[in-house]
């Protein structure tokens, strides 16, 4: 099948604002459904996306500063991939702590779900720093070739 | 994210509806913060209507059963759709949790 040199880009640019993920959902929704992704492998992609963007919100940025959080979303061999850059502090996933997930109630700790669900939910989760252009995530998702957590345990 | 609060008897059931997410888990906390300072120990959330929960959702439900517990009272979940399960099983949830299909069930069991 011809595959178009240039695949089709999505992109959105929004505010760290909470009031902001109505938005955000729906440009991850209607761009996973023109790719023609089926509604396990969109919903996996909006939770993961969702997350990254609570901590965006919370960690990257200090509370009332203004700024932004850009999306970039592709289709490339059979991989959907999703870009999220901020220009806040520095945030690596990889510095949270996993969290216990067999530990009793009184004993479950609070953080570290999120990330969890992101690299759960995703088959690929990279991050790098850059003191230009901020902090970036890359996440993808493989697309008709098995697939993650998600997919095999509906 | 809407919730609707229906006392019945020494149970109070909470039916939520919509998204809980970061912007709205706050509400939802403050609702069964309420709840409990007003010694109504005895929940039953109803998640029939709800679409979607992020791990923020998430933290709101342990904090409420690890204070229940404490008062020795009680919470119970219910009608979870699939993919809220699905969210619930990743995070180990579903371990620590009670969870019921329907509500006739979670108020027969508390």
């Amino acid at each position: 099948m011809h595959k178009p040199e240039h695949p089709e880009v999505f992109e959105l640019t929004v505010t760290n604002q909470l009031d902001n993920f109505p938005a955000i959902t729906d440009f991850i929704i209607k761009t996973a459904r023109q790719l023609n992704l089926d509604k396990n492998k969109i919903f996996d992609i909006q939770t993961a996306v969702e997350e990254a963007c609570e901590n965006i919100i919370e960690h990257a940025y200090p509370k009332d500063e203004k700024g932004t959080i850009d999306f970039h979303c592709e289709m490339k061999d059979d991989e959907f991939i999703v870009k999220i850059r901020d220009h806040g502090r520095p945030f690596n996933p990889d510095s949270v702590q996993s969290p216990d997930l067999e530990a009793a109630l009184e004993e479950r700790a609070i953080g570290g779900l999120g990330i969890h669900f992101m690299k759960s939910l995703m088959d690929e989760v990279n991050y790098s720093f850059d003191f230009e252009k901020g902090n970036e995530l890359v996440m993808k998702k493989y697309i008709g070739k098995g697939g993650s957590y998600g997919d095999a345990h509906q | 994210m809407e919730m609707h609060i229906n006392d019945i008897q020494e149970v109070s059931v909470v039916r939520v509806s919509g998204r809980i997410d970061a912007s709205t888990a706050p509400d939802l906390e403050k609702e069964l913060n309420k709840l409990i300072s007003s010694n109504r120990v005895k929940v039953v959330i109803n998640f029939n209507d709800v679409a979607y929960i992020s791990s923020g959702g998430l933290r709101v439900l342990l904090a409420t059963a690890k204070e229940l517990k404490r008062k020795e009272g009680s919470l119970r979940l219910c009608q979870l759709e699939a993919n809220v399960y699905k969210v619930f099983k990743l995070a180990g949830f579903t371990a620590i949790f009670n969870i019921y299909d329907t509500e006739d069930e979670a108020l027969k069991d508390i």
